[in-house]
């Protein structure tokens, strides 16, 4: 029996202040007078919401007032739908099954999960060896190509099949784009644990630490952020060698800001919350606090937020190589794939077009689930 | 006033122990690099190397090199670049500041007007086909790389049907017009999207409400109050915005061969240019903390909600 039913003869706990209201000055103007009465007792001004406050909680003053006949539980109706009657669905469950009509997060996410498991299998599914080289077949069309067949019989091809053509030394593009998009992936994978090590663990102690420390991080965020992030980034490459690991090591510096502030406001909103303020007097722990009553709560925020900051991640790999400080050579990634393919763009446009299409699709699939979790986790931004 | 006055002096020594941290941090940074940044080091004798330190002052203690170098920098003194033939970095860089600013602005006005638009008229038509089809550009304008647009329009308007320039600056406003093009899809998509949300907040608030109660009609509701009460939180975005684009003048500058700092960068990058790389970043960092100062300023002025100045002692 939920709390409703419960309710005086009908009347819902959450409509006693404005009924119960009316329903007093009616009683009074009645000529019951009892109010009257007491209000001369106390010798104080009418103050009917006192009254009522005090009525709700000691009962009517006068409960012959009231016919006993009024005094029983509400019968359910049939089609009344109280909280009892849902089933219990986690927040999950909940977020879920609403994310399932968005037809078009859906298919973006099936698309990136079939990236992923692709990209992630190159080692098998490659044709060749990414990097190695064969220059007498340099800058081969893809196999499919029109005028594709002519260009293998004059170099004496006519038995390579070449999916997505070849480079300047003669490298399979396929195999190479596959590795270079499982690079692309890494990052993006690296990028979200680095948030949320870093950031979000950088917000909360930020947001529930004592003033003084909180100011200090504060600065320390606005200090880092009064750089660009690709300046630092390429300083950092700059004095490491290129590579993945220092792709991966500048990003450690800068990539975590925006999640630490967003992470930061929210936890300062939350501290506000007097079930928090409970806690920290009973003497919580801050470290309890943060996982308990905290993180639960901006959990939502840090999720959309993290798909947001991974597309981002996966760009600045491909700036980085694109302004050549990003991967070695000659390892593939979408971004060197890119930088190659734009200088021979006039010539041998598939060698640019193809990788900028996965890059594309990869950079689409991920905004296009962000704003369907955005849309599912976070109601006020609901369309 | 004081409590402006205390607010915008914090901020500026904020800003200026910001700038000295950042200087400090590159001019050391930029000392660990590997490699010396000669041309044919391979070819330099160790009598040759020793001389040419000497002559760059690479010789002395760090430490006194980077009280040099702060020094320097407060008499507008950056150093000399060490790959464009001994010339001092300020009149390098003054040349190139130009061009930039002005693909900066274009782009940043260009984006932010377009995206506005776009942005106002999908939350006007919140869930219809408009909405779809302009929140779509702006998810495309996120996914899409700014140097792919570059491409893209490169080799349409100026390849195939010839109608702009293909790249260089010496052709005026029309030079401007593609790397602005390209340039200007990030501030776009950000500013669509981002009006979006919040014009769709507002136009669920009480006071819209009221108004069409009072049947004022849809189309002034959406000009006359939705939207200039969602421009103002826009300018909270600015900031990171011209960070964005920074970083997207460095490839696009280089595709379109424009003489910007961006340009400038990317070479000195490839070519150790010590002084060069650092009075770039020193600039870079410049402007964006005076852009973040002057937005908070602005925006402080805007919103009276947010005020934090003035409130008390009033």
């Amino acid at each position: 029996m939920s709390v409703a039913d419960i309710g005086i003869a009908g009347v819902v706990p959450g409509e006693i202040a404005g009924v119960r209201h009316g329903v007093e000055h009616g009683v009074k103007r009645d000529g019951e007078r009892r109010d009257d009465v007491r209000g001369v007792e106390r010798d104080v001004t009418h103050d009917v919401t006192r009254d009522v406050t005090r009525d709700v909680a000691d009962g009517p003053a006068d409960p012959a007032a009231v016919p006993d006949a009024l005094f029983v539980p509400r019968a359910a109706a049939v089609a009344d739908h109280d909280a009892a009657d849902v089933p219990h669905l986690s927040h999950a469950v909940q977020a879920w099954l609403r994310l399932r009509h968005n037809k078009t997060a859906i298919a973006a996410a099936i698309v990136l999960v079939s990236l992923f498991v692709v990209a992630f299998s190159a080692p098998v599914l490659a044709p060749a060896d990414p990097n190695a080289q064969k220059v007498e077949y340099a800058n081969l069309p893809p196999y499919w190509f029109s005028d594709a067949a002519e260009q293998y019989r004059l170099i004496g091809a006519q038995n390579q099949h070449f999916v997505l053509g070849t480079d300047q030394f003669g490298r399979d593009l396929l195999s190479r784009l596959l590795y270079g998009t499982r690079i692309s992936l890494t990052i993006s994978l690296v990028a979200a644990v680095l948030d949320i090590a870093i950031g979000v663990t950088w917000g909360l102690v930020s947001g529930l630490a004592s003033r003084r420390v909180d100011d200090l991080m504060q600065r320390v965020l606005e200090i880092i952020s009064g750089v660009p992030s690709l300046i630092v980034v390429v300083l950092m490459l700059l004095v490491f060698q290129p590579g993945l690991v220092s792709i991966i090591v500048a990003m450690a510096i800068t990539f975590w800001i925006t999640m630490a502030r967003v992470v930061r406001g929210q936890t300062l909103q939350i501290r506000s919350l007097e079930y928090v303020q409970a806690a920290i007097v009973l003497g919580t722990p801050r470290a309890a606090i943060a996982v308990r009553h905290v993180l639960p709560n901006i959990l939502n925020l840090i999720i959309i937020r993290l798909m947001f900051s991974i597309p981002t991640a996966i760009f600045f790999e491909t700036f980085l190589s694109f302004i050549g400080v990003g991967m070695k050579i000659p390892n593939a990634s979408i971004g060197t794939l890119l930088n190659d393919g734009f200088k021979v763009v006039r010539i041998y446009p598939y060698q640019m077009w193809i990788p900028a299409a996965v890059l594309c699709v990869i950079m689409l699939s991920f905004n296009l689930c962000a704003d369907g979790l955005r849309d599912v986790l976070d109601p006020k931004m609901r369309g | 006033m004081r409590r402006w006055l205390t607010f915008i002096g914090s901020r500026l020594v904020m800003m200026a122990v910001t700038m000295l941290i950042i200087v400090t941090v590159t001019f050391f940074l930029m000392h660990a690099l590997p490699g010396t940044p000669y041309n044919n080091q391979a070819l330099l004798s160790n009598d040759q190397l020793v001389q040419l330190n000497k002559k760059y002052g690479f010789d002395k203690p760090l430490l006194l090199q980077y009280l040099a170098y702060l020094g320097g920098i407060l008499h507008g003194d950056f150093g000399i670049s060490l790959q464009f033939s001994d010339q001092p970095v300020t009149t390098l860089m003054a040349t190139r500041i130009g061009p930039s600013i002005q693909l900066g602005l274009q782009a940043v006005v260009l984006g932010t007007v377009l995206g506005v638009l776009l942005g106002a008229l999908a939350a006007a038509n919140q869930n219809t086909w408009i909405d779809r089809f302009c929140s779509s550009i702006a998810i495309l304008g996120r996914s899409v790389p700014n140097y792919v647009v570059a491409v893209i329009v490169q080799s349409i308007f100026a390849i195939s049907l010839r109608l702009l320039p293909v790249g260089l600056w010496d052709q005026g406003f029309r030079s401007t017009i593609l790397p602005t093009l390209a340039l200007s899809i990030a501030p776009l998509a950000d500013a669509a999207r981002f009006i979006r949300t919040e014009m769709i907040d507002v136009l669920t608030s009480d006071y819209i409400e009221l108004a069409r109660a009072k049947g004022m009609s849809e189309p002034m509701i959406v000009v006359r109050h939705a939207l200039r009460n969602s421009l103002i939180p826009l300018i909270t975005v600015i900031g990171p915005m011209i960070a964005g684009l920074m970083t997207g003048s460095l490839v696009i500058e280089t595709i379109f061969s424009v003489p910007g700092i961006g340009e400038q960068f990317t070479k000195s990058i490839l070519s150790n240019d010590y002084y060069t790389i650092m009075a770039v970043t020193i600039w870079y960092s410049a402007v964006l903390v005076e852009v973040v100062f002057l937005m908070d300023v602005l925006y402080q002025i805007a919103d009276p909600r947010v005020r934090i100045v003035g409130k008390e002692g009033e």
